[in-house]
């Protein structure tokens, strides 16, 4: 008798193994398949937000006003001469057919020259995008971080003094002028102390100044949406069962609220990243560092059209990428979203 | 090629020796449409009565006392250049680095407006004003090692009147060209296609800048795209990071004797602020264009010193004198009346610029007299422009940026316009805007006031004024006030026809006709602002706005 109830035993066991593999198998799939679908759609979105992209840049530079073969030949340059240089920038051309060359250039990975420098757009943007992307991370990762920790204290400490620093710091964050900034920590930390250069990507202190310049803005920002976010899941209903349950507070915090605070967040932060992976153009400026945004400036300024077209679109696509990753990690973080679907 | 007040300088070298003896425009001074001959040769001519005559030599670059540093210098630059071909693109601003820092031209031009042989030892004209025939000097060495010849300059010139590279500067300096034929390996003969005076004026510019042919066939350089200039200068490029900096570094061979510092480094720095801190902060020697309103602060600052030299570049308001608005010369008078210019220049321009009095700028020619400036007195502005029945609504079209203060200035000026009753408003525009703006031709323009800052390419007046004459006028010219004058066009066209002093006493009495005429509202010459460590010795500002580096030394 309890042979039998042992052999039944294993073989329930079995089938439920078996069974929970096929479930798990299943749910791998149907996640795969969603996931799959989830970037399909999200692909074919912004191949079409890319298209746009390429018509709106196209008609802006346009419209801007300008001569483009003027600028390119000179202020004094003959009629001829500016003639000449339309016809070498392509731009003798219908506006159709230039559309056209331009959009089969993005397909071939061909983003044209630029008519200053006479070095192609795309050896221009990658000479330069080690620089923004270095900018952007360290910009990002410091900011991030110390605007989480700040917004945790503050939620925490709720209604004390510390949250009215923070609340301050928070508010300051995001109202500086980036600008004014730069050029104070550069007056302080450069020439009056001498710590760290005051321009230039050739140092390993180099970034130091230009990070901190850019990082205050997300500081402020992360650290006022962490504050009230983790206010909204402290308040909830999970967090008060946990805590009826025995949890502590702080496991509370950690294991159950800062998940489900999280994704207001990680938006901010992403959106944050995508711009300034477009180029931080003041803080380039102020500092010197060679990094995207200036060189979009100078090209705008110059209608090296080339080279706006092209760091369009690749702003575009950098920002697009970014977006689809901050739309994959709140699946990894809420997989309610995933269940939900 | 119609020629006028550029509006860049274009095409000077370092100039270290400088003077100023006579009343003219020294040096080369004509215009491209009607030649005469150079003040040097003229007067060599009329001396020896012989057709032709040797021209100066070139005064060699004085070697550094001394040790020379292991150290570059680094000076801050505002903008970058349009690229390092000398005939496609290294013009750019007057600033541009490869200028006599790297490459070199035949003739060379700077502060004293003098024209001068450089890469010429000497020269001679012949009696009908077509050849030029040319020495080299001798032992100049290119940066590869290979000798300066006559096939070079040949190679060089060829390759700049070459149609692919087309532009301003390129034409401005080949246009005159019908052949160059080489004779041994120092002597060449230029042939013009007709008489110009202003050859050497516009063998000192870039685009004419001497190159080793040889250096054409190693990469990463081409025909078509010398990006890595080949020259005699006596630095040799090393890199151009666009928007970054520019890197050269000491040839040893250089003919005038290795200059100090070991290397030169060009950073390209946007930010005024951050060019002055790069300064105080000792990461940089020099900074062109610091924050104006710092300069007095920094004047009194012992670790730098501050240059703040006058320049050629005229800053101007044009009227078109063409429109009913305008064509009173009332109207032109009070405008110019109206304004305080040495109050804009004491509050807006933080004292970088002087107080317009002529036509052309002093930095032209000191020695022609200026008929000017014209007083601040509203009063009488107000009267004339009662008596001329004048209801003025205008809007004044400026750059942002382009050059210094301009929209602050322009901003101001309307100021004082609105203090006598004129509507004026202003326009700020964009570079690009800008250039196509300057390009409207006559029936488009109306009663638009334009601000604009003009520099002849090299010191010239016929050069600076021959955008006064009707042929000028956009697109074809920059005769941006579309003076259509007899009297100064008749003035003109006589002083392109005489030869030596009393051919640049003449322009400066066209100078005063034009001046008479009222074209513009004339606001001031600009100065161009330096601050470098105090230890540094040797720098100069010249008159077309380029700083010369070349010389210097530090006693640090």
């Amino acid at each position: 008798m309890s042979l039998q109830l042992a052999v039944d035993r294993d073989t329930i066991d079995r089938v439920a193994a078996a069974e929970r593999s096929r479930a798990r198998r299943q749910r791998q799939l149907a996640t795969a398949r969603w996931a799959a679908s989830f970037i399909g759609r999200r692909l074919a979105v912004s191949l079409l937000s890319i298209w746009i992209v390429t018509l709106g840049i196209f008609g802006l530079v346009r419209v801007l006003g300008g001569d483009v073969a003027r600028t390119s030949a000179g202020p004094d340059a003959s009629p001829a001469q500016v003639e000449a240089a339309r016809i070498r920038l392509g731009l003798d051309r219908s506006l159709p057919e230039q559309y056209v060359d331009f959009v089969s250039g993005i397909v071939t990975g061909d983003l044209g020259e630029s008519y200053r420098t006479g070095t192609p757009v795309w050896d221009e943007i990658t000479a330069r995008l080690p620089a923004t992307l270095k900018l952007a991370v360290a910009a990002t990762a410091f900011g991030s971080l110390v605007g989480l920790v700040l917004g945790g204290i503050a939620a925490v400490k709720r209604g004390t003094w510390v949250d009215s620093v923070v609340s301050f710091i928070g508010i300051a964050g995001i109202s500086i002028p980036v600008f004014w900034l730069g050029l104070m920590l550069i007056s302080l930390l450069a020439v009056t102390y001498n710590v760290f250069p005051v321009t230039g990507d050739d140092e390993p202190l180099s970034i130091v100044l230009p990070a901190l310049t850019v990082s205050v803005f997300p500081i402020g920002l992360v650290t006022r949406m962490t504050r009230a976010s983790l206010l909204d899941t402290l308040g909830s209903d999970y967090a008060r069962t946990a805590r009826s349950k025995g949890t502590s507070r702080p496991a509370v915090i950690v294991r159950h609220c800062l998940r489900n605070a999280a994704i207001p967040v990680v938006t901010v932060i992403g959106l944050q990243f995508g711009a300034l992976l477009g180029g931080a153009v003041l803080v380039e400026s102020v500092y010197a560092w060679p990094g995207l945004g200036r060189y979009l400036v100078g090209a705008v300024e110059t209608r090296d059209i080339a080279v706006v077209q092209g760091l369009a679109v690749v702003f575009a696509v950098v920002f697009i990428v970014v977006n689809l990753a901050v739309d994959l990690l709140y699946v990894a973080i809420d997989p309610r979203l995933r269940d939900n679907r | 090629m119609a020629r006028g007040h550029s509006e860049e300088v274009q095409g000077s070298e370092r100039q270290r020796a400088s003077g100023h003896t006579r009343r003219t425009w020294p040096g080369n001074a004509g215009t491209g449409r009607r030649r005469g001959r150079t003040l040097v040769v003229a007067l060599a001519v009329a001396a020896t009565g012989l057709p032709t005559a040797a021209a100066m030599a070139g005064t060699a670059p004085s070697e550094p006392a001394g040790e020379l540093s292991d150290d570059p210098i680094r000076v801050a630059i505002p903008a970058d250049s349009g690229g390092t071909d000398p005939v496609a693109g290294a013009t750019g601003p007057p600033s541009n680095p490869m200028r006599g820092n790297v490459v070199e031209m035949l003739f060379r031009s700077g502060r004293g407006s003098e024209i001068e042989p450089w890469l010429v030892d000497s020269y001679e004209l012949s009696d009908d004003q077509l050849e030029y025939t040319m020495t080299l000097r001798d032992g100049v060495l290119f940066h590869d090692g290979t000798p300066l010849t006559a096939e070079a300059v040949k190679w060089s010139l060829e390759r700049a009147a070459d149609e692919q590279f087309a532009g301003f500067s390129t034409g401005l300096a080949t246009d005159p060209i019908a052949s160059i034929e080489v004779v041994d390996d120092l002597t060449f003969v230029i042939t013009v296609s007709e008489p110009t005076p202003d050859l050497e004026g516009r063998l000192a510019t870039i685009a004419s800048g001497i190159l080793s042919p040889a250096g054409a066939e190693e990469a990463p350089n081409n025909y078509e795209a010398y990006v890595a200039p080949v020259s005699t200068g006596p630095y040799r490029f090393v890199e151009r990071v666009p928007d970054e900096r520019f890197v050269f570094e000491r040839f040893g061979d250089y003919w005038g004797g290795a200059p100090y510092f070991a290397a030169q480094e060009w950073m390209i720095v946007p930010e005024a602020a951050t060019r002055e801190s790069l300064v105080l902060a000792g990461d940089a020697d020099a900074a062109v264009s610091p924050p104006l309103a710092d300069l007095s602060a920094l004047d009194s600052n012992e670790s730098v010193q501050v240059l703040n030299e006058p320049t050629a570049r005229l800053i101007a308001i044009q009227m078109n004198v063409q429109d009913p608005a305008f064509s009173d010369i009332r109207v032109r008078e009070a405008l110019n009346l109206a304004v305080d210019k040495q109050a804009i220049i004491d509050t807006v321009m933080f004292g970088t610029g002087d107080v317009a009095a002529s036509t052309v700028a002093n930095a032209i020619d000191p020695t022609c007299e200026a008929p000017g400036p014209w007083p601040y007195d509203p009063e009488r502005a107000q009267a004339l422009l009662d008596e001329a029945g004048a209801d003025l609504s205008v809007t004044i079209t400026t750059p942002g940026g382009r050059y210094v203060q301009d929209a602050e200035a322009a901003n101001a000026v309307a100021a004082y316009l609105r203090e006598v009753g004129v509507d004026a408003g202003v326009e700020v525009v964009d570079t690009a805007r800008f250039f196509e703006i300057l390009a409207t031709p006559l029936e488009n323009v109306g009663s638009r006031l334009l601000l604009t800052g003009s520099a002849p390419a090299y010191a010239d007046g016929g050069f600076a004024l021959a955008g006064f004459v009707p042929e000028g006028f956009p697109p074809a010219g920059t005769n941006y006030s579309f003076v259509d004058s007899d009297l100064v066009t008749e003035s003109y066209e006589a002083a392109d026809a005489l030869l030596g002093d009393d051919r640049q006493a003449a322009f400066c009495e066209t100078a005063v006709l034009i001046w008479e005429e009222i074209p513009s509202v004339y606001l001031w010459t600009q100065r161009f602002p330096v601050i470098a460590a105090a230890d540094l010795t040797g720098i100069a500002v010249e008159f077309d706005e380029r700083l010369d580096v070349v010389g210097a030394q530090s006693d640090a």
